[in-house]
């Protein structure tokens, strides 16, 4: 198995490599010409070959890319446009302010998520599992938008429950942020419920299952003791897949909070045209995740008996 | 009568990738040095328990896998090592039953279809009333009613899927048919139906067939000359009757004698052999049966007993050092 | 002839599987009958239909003018005329119409992105399936790469790099989704890949490319159809979203720029644009997923084989 680790481990460098060759490839030959954006139109053709010579931009290709691989393995990626602030620098504060906005809502969906499916799993195909159904579908086929846009004008604006937007750092911040988790676990309910739902009844038609049933296991001892364990698996390696998501903060959430998670700043980025940051975060991202993935096979592969033995 | 099939020295050596970078860390010895000689119009029943190399036998002699080593010649033709439309006329003349008859039929095609494909293949007919036609013919061959031209796979039976299997393999008008474990997956009383159809079958067409199986009743029913294989490697080769009567190979006499009676005043004692058939991957050095032979002398331990020739009565093949000095009254 | 046997356990669940199908039916022929059954299924084509009619009027250009002002500044919904059924907009432009423009782009980019993902998934799906080895480590490096960026951030970047506007939305979309039916089929692929039928195919001398796409591949499909439904559906919602985000359609025809007026609109108490962007987009998207979980049932090869 430590083979496996190791191999596992190693495969990572073609893939961050690749990464690497497309966000360069991307922004090299798609985007406009950071130099003209920068030094806007009017600049001067002396201005503009000064600053290419500053920022690498006058050498040949291949060693760009190379200065990019730098840039990668050092975390330095260089300063924003607008703001001239360290990358780096950045990154860590909007890491913190994203992962403060949906790391929470996250783990406690989660738990209410698998509580739910689980009674549902109990109770399959009963009334209340087919009404539940319909209303988990019902509510996936609302746009994300519109649960925020509605909840935010009638809990925020109209009711006047919690602030509209805003943020402020510390203990302060959870005033701010109460509205958005709201938001999170109620939108991701529906989905992560059916997931479960769906991952709990395959279990239950195991013939492991049928075996403890024969037995005279009861159904409630029978999902928690057996079905929930081997459910799990496929649960864990799930949401260790979707943590880097986390850091990527929600976008929406954090463009109609207002909050300066990471997501608020790649859409800046965005709409300025600043292209250190799109890349760079893009970059980072991109590496966490995975970072991540891998950590979830080597997860999967401690927790599935079968993959240890191989 | 003339030899129609032949293989020579075949091996059938599997690498092994393991380790970090994936590199060939040995080797499974499916197949070593075998060979084989098969009458035109004889039925050579090929049998062994399971690992032994029989399946791996059959797809190495028509090329789903390529041998290691070897040749395999048909009427005469050397067909191992034939490309692109060379190989594909060579499969003409031989053809395979498979054991499955769940696995073996595209689930998605009808019968019509999968009786269709290898004459629209080999540009057997041209119009669709002529594949129609040979289509029915096909079936009927095997008897299937025509009417069930247009069901799929999951809509027969397994034994009437087994015919479907039998007519595929003959649509080519095969001389040889390698017929791998095709009554194995089959209820008792339909196992004799398709035996007997595989018989009148040969009759009518003239066909040869390899028999593969691990069940020595059915063998013993179907086969002319019988090959026993162990780990790769075949140990005996005789006519049925005389295998079953005199076995020599102590391999052999240890599967005859496997066999419950039906009679239970006849039981004796099922004789159990020692230990468990070593790995192909790390066969013994030396005879391969060595380490469960009752009979195993230093020899054999040390050296690989060479396929001999038999002479007189009970001819045949052996290969083993000591077979004459073994004594053994009826086995079965 | 029919053959006297006892049924063993096998064959009598065989046999309760297939007197659900008639005989000489096709898995297709099954399928629909399956889909059409429910009429709450029938309920979602008839108005996926009317979607998919109206895309194609606005293609047309049957459609009428979303840009034309029509009455008064936010006027109510009312039933003067069709174009002031859910009243109008900031510059008195129907709302109606504006729903119907956007409906427009919501199925072209669905079916757009659908009808480029979904043949090159399958494709190099098989290829990287059947093939194994070098083409295979490719194709999964090329994907395992892709998908290492978080979809919406690379589609993001992909647009905002291709320069703002309905085909960089379906370049970037179309060059991401094919990634999860390319795995699917994949795994097929691999599990049919040795099963005996290929063999037999093999052995009669079908050349590779029959064999993958004559004989694998139709044991595939409803993993694409089921695929591909969904697909139009995550399509349709991230268009409004990256609209929203200012990286889609610019010209105002798509619903995320009707969502994205919609928080002002709100706040001085005009609620009908957003209700009516909302009621379509429930719509349509609540169909898709009705018919992709119908198709779902419909397909699982589970029953009938």
């Amino acid at each position: 198995m430590i083979a496996y680790i190791i191999r596992r481990l190693l495969y990572m460098i073609p893939i961050i490599l690749g990464v690497a060759l497309l966000i360069f490839c991307l922004f090299t030959f798609f985007g406009d010409d950071p130099v003209r954006v920068a030094l806007g139109q009017h600049a001067s053709p002396d201005a503009i070959a000064n600053l290419q010579h500053l920022w690498g931009l006058d050498k040949p290709i291949y060693l760009q890319f190379i200065d990019f691989l730098k840039q990668i393995v050092t975390f330095d990626y260089g300063v924003s446009f607008s703001t001239g602030q360290k990358l780096s620098d950045m990154f860590m504060e909007g890491a913190f302010v994203s992962l403060s906005l949906t790391a929470p809502p996250f783990v406690f969906g989660i738990f209410i998520s698998i509580s739910i499916a689980l009674i549902l799993a109990y109770y399959r195909d009963s009334f209340i599992d087919h009404m539940a159904r319909f209303i988990i579908i019902m509510s996936m086929s609302i746009s994300y938008l519109v649960y925020i846009i509605s909840l935010q004008y009638v809990l925020a604006y109209e009711l006047d429950l919690f602030p509209i937007m805003g943020y402020e750092p510390g203990l302060e911040s959870i005033t701010y942020l109460f509205l958005p988790w709201l938001i999170i676990v109620i939108v991701a309910l529906g989905p992560n419920t059916r997931i479960f739902r769906t991952l709990f009844l395959e279990e239950t038609s195991a013939d492991y299952v049928r075996t403890a049933r024969a037995k005279g296991a009861g159904e409630a001892r029978v999902l928690f003791k057996h079905v929930l364990k081997n459910a799990l698996i496929p649960i864990i390696t799930n949401t260790v897949v979707a943590i880097p998501f986390l850091i990527l903060g929600a976008f929406l959430m954090e463009r109609f909070f207002s909050i300066p998670g990471i997501g608020a700043m790649i859409i800046t980025a965005i709409n300025e045209g600043d292209f250190p940051v799109l890349k760079g975060m893009t970059m980072i991202i991109a590496i966490m995740y995975s970072f991540f993935n891998l950590l979830t096979d080597v997860l999967y592969s401690f927790v599935d008996p079968r993959v240890k033995l191989s | 009568m003339a030899t129609i099939l032949e293989v020579k020295n075949l091996d059938q050596h599997f690498p092994i990738l393991g380790g970090i970078l994936r590199r060939v860390k040995g080797y499974v010895f499916a197949l070593n040095k075998i060979n084989l000689k098969v009458e035109e119009g004889e039925t050579l029943g090929v049998v062994g328990e399971s690992g032994c190399g029989k399946s791996t036998l059959a797809k190495a002699i028509v090329r789903l896998n390529r041998p290691s080593a070897g040749d395999v010649y048909l009427n005469g033709k050397e067909i191992s090592r034939l490309e692109g439309e060379d190989l594909k006329v060579a499969r003409r003349q031989i053809q395979m039953i498979f054991q499955d008859p769940y696995g073996s039929l595209n689930p998605r095609k009808t019968v019509e279809s999968i009786l269709a494909e290898p004459l629209k293949l080999h540009r057997m007919v041209s119009t669709k009333a002529d594949i129609k036609k040979s289509v029915i013919d096909l079936m009927k061959l095997v008897g299937l009613p025509a009417d069930n031209i247009n069901r799929f796979p999951h809509e027969f039976s397994g034994g009437q899927r087994q015919r479907i299997g039998i007519a595929r393999a003959l649509a080519l008008r095969p001389k040889v048919v390698i017929a791998d474990e095709p009554v194995s997956a089959l209820d008792v009383s339909i196992q004799s139906q398709i035996l007997n159809l595989l018989n009148d079958l040969k009759k009518e067409l003239g066909l040869t067939y390899i028999f593969i199986a691990h069940d020595l009743a059915v063998v013993k029913y179907i086969a002319d000359r019988i090959a026993v294989m162990y780990l790769g490697n075949i140990v005996e080769l005789r006519k049925s009757s005389d295998l079953f009567d005199a076995p020599l190979h102590p391999y052999t006499q240890a599967l005859l004698k496997s066999i419950p009676a039906p009679n239970p005043h006849k039981r004796g004692n099922l004789q159990v052999l020692e230990g468990d058939v070593p790995s192909p991957k790390r066969p013994p050095a030396g005879c391969a049966f060595s380490t469960r032979c009752l009979y195993a002398t230093q020899t054999c331990h040390k050296e690989k007993p060479p396929l001999e020739d038999i002479s007189g009565e009970a001819a045949g093949k052996i290969a083993c050092f000591n077979y004459k000095s073994l004594t053994e009254t009826k086995g079965a | 002839m029919t053959e006297v046997t006892i049924p063993t356990s096998n064959q009598i669940q065989e046999a309760s599987l297939i007197y659900r199908l008639f005989p000489g039916e096709t898995m297709t022929a099954r399928a629909l009958r399956s889909l059409l059954s429910s009429p709450q299924v029938v309920i979602c084509f008839i108005i996926v239909g009317i979607f998919i009619a109206i895309a194609i009027l606005g293609f047309l250009d049957f459609l009428p003018d979303f840009q034309k002002r029509i009455g008064k500044s936010y006027e109510m919904p009312s039933f003067l005329s069709i174009a002031q059924i859910f009243g109008t907009d900031l510059f008195g432009r129907s709302v109606l119409y504006k729903v119907m423009v956007g409906a427009k782009t919501a199925i072209v980019i669905g079916l757009f992105v659908t009808a480029i993902a979904v043949p090159v998934g399958v494709t190099l799906g098989a290829l990287a399936g059947y093939f194994g080895g070098k083409i295979d480590a490719f194709i999964v490096w090329l994907y395992s790469t892709l998908v290492s960026v978080p979809y919406i951030l690379l589609v993001i970047a992909i647009s905002f790099l291709l320069g703002k506007g309905l085909a960089s939305v379906c370049i970037a979309m179309g060059s991401l989704n094919w990634i999860g039916l390319c795995r699917l089929v994949r795994g097929e692929v691999l599990k049919q890949k040795n099963k005996e039928y290929v063999m037999a195919s093999q052995l009669l001398g079908a050349s590779t490319f029959n064999i993958i796409f004559s004989q694998i591949l139709p044991n595939v499909m409803h993993l694409a159809i089921i695929t591909a439904s969904l697909m139009v559906l995550n399509a349709i919602k991230s268009e409004v979203i990256l609209t929203f985000l200012g990286v889609g359609i610019t010209n105002g025809a798509s619903w995320g720029t009707m969502i994205g007026d919609a928080p002002s609109e709100l706040v001085n108490g005009h609620w009908w644009p957003l209700a009516t962007v909302a009621l379509a987009m429930f719509l349509l998207i609540y169909s898709l997923n009705v018919i992709g979980d119908a198709l779902r049932d419909a397909l699982d090869p589970k029953l009938g084989h």
